[in-house]
């Protein structure tokens, strides 16, 4: 005889997919799910729908976004004559909260590694290439990570024949930093770059 | 740097052991079986967070129980005294305190405790390919400085990038990008520069040491080190650059076979006795006398970069030898170090020409510690 409802075990196996939902946590949610009021749970289930249906990705940046083009590339203020390429949208948020930003992003979608089998073809450089034209400066925020490091590198052998400034996001020791405690790595990064008083 | 005293718990054959050290050489004695390595096994795991034995943490919990313990405290020379313990369970991942606090990262424990082993198992630095050799000064150069080992694996990353594309290439034909392909040489000889650079430098440095100490170990023969490097830069350019035009020159030959052919990954650290190689002409107590030195050797240059003198651990120290050689060895043990020697019986070390009378050595019965309760 089969204990638990086919549903439960159905949601449960759905939820389990989430990055860092495991299968016990996974049963947790499902089960405290059914505690939620009948509406509550049913409004949760519009939202996933429309989700599906709503939410797209912006076929100028790559943003994920309800409108297309997405609200910063259809902003009247927005300086298009910068371009800030980032890995994924989360950057973008991370990168909008400061309020230091005025110019446009183009979302690569990833980031190149062979290892895991993703070329240039998997990422939407194709796109950002074609925006090239009225754009006067590529910032380049990446992870600092070996990949980060490649992506950052392609894109600069890319571009290298054509007439845009190309920077990217300033390493060293962080706000607040103590520097007895940062690595020497970054530190020694920071020595290198330092700056006109 | 001194270890005061160490305690254990369900690690191997102890279920509580607590024992005092000498702050001289320290002889563990006791029949096969008896736990004398175990000691060793636990101090090498305060200092590396793991055994010299075995990678698998598991092994080192005592047989039918689930939890182990192992705690030891520790004096510097210049640093202030610390505790270092170590938690291992069947059920969660295994942690390390420094002072009571919890360690976020385990690496951050490798260069508190300067430690030098010697295991009947490091037989393969001097006798096994290449690559045993690289791994012995990889992690010797690594603990002396931190931006070799970030640019090492910074650069085992990369180039594991590079080898998926090429290899991606020789077994499915998927065509290579060539931009792609340049903006990982970038990175590979970037990276790669960085510890070939290094590797000369502290070698170099090296060199000197083991020799001198070969020279007091046995007079009559030359121990000498040399690194030759896979990438080696012409007249008037820089390794980078050198590392660069090889990395092109050996595009077709490494994309047919699937993996570089060229870089640091490919490197020969090499010993010669006499202008002889140890690994093909040594035989087995010249290969032991030359692992003696280089691990003497490794000493001297954590001690000089660390400004803090290492504990040695001796495991199986006279294994191989003659007794002209052990007695050699004993008389050139360094002076004012804390040293571990372990040895099936007492008159075997008297015979090695040990003094065990001295108030300068502390001696454990390795059979007797079982007992001793926490």
């Amino acid at each position: 005889m089969k204990l638990l409802p086919e549903t439960l075990d159905l949601i449960t196996e759905q939820l389990s997919r989430f990055p860092g939902i495991g299968k016990k946590t996974a049963q947790r949610m499902a089960f405290d799910l059914l505690k939620w009021p009948a509406d509550d749970v049913r409004r949760l289930g519009d939202l996933l729908k429309a989700s599906v249906d709503k939410i797209g990705t912006c076929s100028i940046c790559g943003l994920i976004t309800e409108t297309d083009p997405c609200p910063i590339c259809a902003h009247p203020n927005r300086d298009g004559s910068t371009i800030c390429v980032v890995e994924d949208t989360m950057d973008v948020v991370a990168i909008e909260r400061t309020g230091r930003y005025r110019g446009k992003y183009h979302i690569l979608g990833g980031i190149l590694s062979p290892l895991e089998g993703v070329g240039p073809d998997e990422l939407n450089i194709d796109s950002f290439v074609k925006r090239l034209d009225e754009v006067e400066e590529v910032i380049l925020a990446l992870n600092p990570s070996v990949e980060g490091e490649t992506t950052a590198l392609y894109l600069a052998r890319l571009l290298r024949d054509r007439p845009v400034k190309m920077t990217r996001l300033a390493r060293g020791v962080p706000m607040g930093g103590d520097l007895e405690y940062i690595d020497e790595a970054t530190l020694g990064r920071a020595l290198e770059e330092r700056n006109p008083l | 740097m001194l270890i005061k005293s160490l305690s254990m718990k369900n690690f191997r054959v102890y279920e509580h052991a607590a024992l005092r050290f000498g702050e001289q050489t320290n002889v563990l004695f006791g029949e096969n079986g008896a736990g004398k390595t175990t000691v060793l096994e636990a101090i090498h795991c305060l200092a590396y967070t793991r055994s010299f034995k075995t990678h698998l943490d598991g092994e080192l919990i005592r047989y039918e129980t689930t939890e182990a313990k192992v705690g030891g405290n520790f004096s510097g020379d210049r640093k202030n005294d610390q505790r270092v313990e170590m938690f291992l369970s069947e059920k969660q991942p295994k942690h390390i305190k420094v002072n009571g606090a919890l360690l976020s990262s385990q690496a951050d424990l490798i260069g508190r405790i300067p430690l030098v082993c010697l295991a009947p198992e490091d037989g393969v630095v001097t006798s096994g390919a290449p690559a045993d050799r690289r791994r012995f000064f990889d992690k010797l150069f690594s603990q002396v400085d931190s931006v070799y080992l970030q640019a090492l694996q910074q650069f085992n990353r990369v180039l594991k990038q590079r080898n998926a594309q090429l290899n991606d290439y020789a077994v499915n034909g998927t065509p290579v990008n060539s931009e792609l392909l340049r903006a990982l040489d970038t990175q590979v000889a970037k990276h790669g520069a960085v510890v070939q650079e290094k590797r000369a430098e502290y070698l170099q440095k090296f060199k000197t040491f083991v020799y001198e100490i070969y020279q007091e170990l046995e007079r009559e023969k030359t121990f000498k080190a040399a690194y030759v490097p896979s990438v080696k830069p012409k007249a008037g350019e820089t390794v980078e650059a050198a590392f660069q035009r090889e990395l092109e020159a050996s595009r077709p030959a490494d994309m047919r076979r699937g993996t570089t052919t060229t870089g640091i990954q490919r490197d020969l650290f090499l010993f010669y006795l006499n202008h002889q190689e140890i690994r093909r002409y040594g035989s087995k107590g010249e290969h032991k006398l030359a692992l003696v030195a280089l691990k003497f050797a490794e000493g001297r240059l954590l001690e000089d970069y660390l400004t803090e003198k290492p504990i040695y651990l001796l495991d199986d120290l006279f294994a191989e030898l003659d007794i002209k050689r052990s007695v050699q060895i004993i008389q050139s043990l360094p002076e004012g170090y804390q040293i571990f020697i372990t040895s099936t019986d007492l008159a075997d070390l008297r015979q090695h020409g040990m003094t065990l009378e001295s108030e300068k050595l502390t001696v454990f019965d390795t059979g007797k510690l079982r007992d001793v309760a926490a």
